[in-house]
């Protein structure tokens, strides 16, 4: 144990996400982490399985981790995230009683997904433990393990999207007791809500609005060219602002009431007075788009940025490449702890 | 660890991975019991260890007294074991040297002389000085051999050189000259009433008494 306290132990995140794959790799000694490296690799929307293994290796190797294990990730409207209280029971009994629970739900039956649990805490009343289960569909494991496994890819743990992303979060924000969370991760074509606090449980939702979204938008009201949209929204200027929050309003407006609504709902069922702290991470090419969201829930303060790269230190003697914000790695940056 | 959630798709089940897990659940109430047991258990055997020292101790800490008193009075004993032999080391030496010193005198005295007292004086320390400190004591073994003899007083002074002879060849002998030297000698002519076995003592006949001294050598 103690030798474990004192290795320096090292550990890879790799998202394959449906915009791009990223890949970061942290080393921590003792309870210190840093960036050891780390790679992003653009797909195209239509990128198939050979051109997405491609990505995998090129994002590893900018990672400087080519055959090392990775820990990586299934998300989507499909994964189900519960938690809910059980009875002290022993580890084989726990994921009995969720399957029972599964069934009588109607949620997906055990033989067509997978199904995982962890014991958070013991509750107030003594008796019953808070478990957070998590199940995927079968098909979508299979599918991600096939392609890993494809790309030659060591898989170590394969984690919940939405997990990891709060996983990275509650690092880089160091959540106190007393306050919750609410980070937005925006992917290409959606985008994951989380919202945690130690009072009440893990809630993640998918919200149908994405970096695709906002760069539609832009193009259309800046009538740029689709293969520049992304360069002339991350280059934004002052002046292109108000234009481009009008012509954002409507997806800025959809992505708001999504979180307004769920943190209600969380607030009115779960905990009612912790206060909440709003970060961003993901697809923030759009600098003004914390702003724009904050404005619209009537914040005092723009969202936290969530960027494992300016927040940890970075070993990696690597060059800020066009196009790698720090954000995009939230996700990674998650997915590597998990393996630490 | 740094993760607050650990699922694991791949590994599904793997639902105790911590300390605090492994008590949680229906197993978790007997390995806290058990836990609590070996805790126990090594606590007692930590206390019991000075308690069986001090209980195998407590007996012949009991005694210690009686033991004391024991070597003190062996120790006494000792001592005067000691004493003893030391001071029959002494005498024997003394013996020894006696011997030897009758020995020589034995072989090396003339038939005309005639032994009348051989004794061992202790030479008396000098009286110290007024306001002078008093002398260190003398070493042991440093005394006087007195030697008392007479002979036939005769014409040609024949006597004379036997006597002469005898205090040389005396000198000589390595069992007294090793211990003694000559301090000084004394001849003088003495009367007839003298109370001695003289040889050959005639009415009217004239005697010399010599008297010889010699001081042990210190060591």
């Amino acid at each position: 144990m103690l030798g474990k306290l004192f290795r320096r132990r090292r550990s890879v995140g790799l998202d394959v996400g449906s915009g791009s794959v990223k890949a970061l790799t942290l080393e921590a000694r003792g309870a210190e982490v840093a960036v050891a490296g780390y790679g992003s690799v653009a797909l195209e929307a239509d990128a198939q399985a050979p051109q997405v293994s491609q990505a995998i290796h090129a994002a590893l190797a900018q990672a400087g981790a080519d055959s090392e294990p990775v820990v990586a990730s299934v998300g989507g409207p499909e994964v189900v995230i519960r938690q809910v209280s059980l009875p002290p029971l022993a580890p084989s009994k726990v994921i009995a009683a969720l399957e029972m629970q599964y069934r009588e739900l109607g949620l997906l039956p055990p033989e067509e997904s997978i199904l995982d649990a962890q014991v958070l805490r013991r509750s107030k009343d003594g008796v019953s433990n808070e478990i957070l289960s998590v199940s995927a569909p079968k098909q979508l494991f299979e599918e991600r393990t096939t392609l890993l496994r494809q790309a030659a890819v060591n898989l170590q743990i394969l984690d919940i999207e939405p997990l990891a992303i709060l996983n990275g979060a509650l690092h880089l924000t160091g959540l106190e007791p007393g306050e919750l969370l609410v980070v937005v991760n925006i992917g290409r074509q959606s985008s994951v809500l989380c919202v945690y606090s130690e009072q009440g449980p893990v809630v993640a939702r998918y919200l149908e609005v994405g970096a695709e979204a906002f760069t539609e938008q832009l193009r259309v009201a800046f009538q740029v060219s689709p293969y520049s949209t992304e360069t002339f929204a991350r280059t934004l200027g002052a002046a292109e602002g108000p234009k481009a929050e009008a012509a954002c309003r409507e997806v800025v407006e959809r992505m708001a009431e999504d979180i307004r609504l769920s943190l209600t709902f969380y607030r009115t069922e779960y905990d009612r007075e912790s206060l909440p702290r709003y970060a961003l991470g993901g697809w923030v090419e759009i600098p003004l788009i914390g702003r724009w969201l904050s404005d619209r829930l009537g914040l005092n303060a723009p969202f936290e940025s969530m960027d494992p790269l300016k927040a940890v230190e970075v070993k990696a003697a690597q060059e800020a490449e066009e196009g790698k914000v720090g954000t995009q790695f939230l996700q990674s940056f998650g997915l590597a702890l998990r393996g630490l | 660890m740094t993760a607050r959630f650990s699922v694991d798709l791949l590994h599904p089940g793997r639902v105790a991975k911590t300390w605090q897990d492994w008590f949680v659940g229906t197993q978790g109430r007997r390995r806290l019991l058990l836990t609590a047991v070996g805790f126990g258990v090594v606590l007692v055997i930590v206390a019991a260890f000075p308690l069986v020292i001090s209980w195998r101790l407590s007996g012949p800490e009991s005694d210690l007294p009686r033991l004391r008193q024991d070597l003190a009075r062996r120790d006494g004993d000792v001592r005067v074991l000691k004493a003893d032999l030391q001071a029959l080391a002494v005498e024997a030496k003394r013996q020894v040297r006696w011997a030897e010193v009758m020995t020589a005198l034995s072989q090396q005295i003339p038939p005309t002389l005639k032994l009348l007292r051989v004794e061992a004086l202790r030479s008396a320390a000098p009286p110290a000085a007024p306001g002078q400190p008093a002398p260190a004591a003398q070493p042991a073994g440093e005394g006087e051999l007195r030697i008392e003899a007479v002979t036939a007083l005769k014409p040609g002074s024949p006597n004379m050189l036997e006597i002469a002879q005898f205090m040389a060849g005396l000198m000589k002998d390595s069992a007294v000259n090793k211990r003694f030297q000559l301090k000084n000698w004394e001849i003088k002519p003495t009367s007839a009433t003298v109370n001695v076995a003289a040889p050959a003592q005639g009415p009217g006949e004239k005697f010399l008494q010599i008297t010889i001294v010699l001081s042990e050598i210190g060591r």
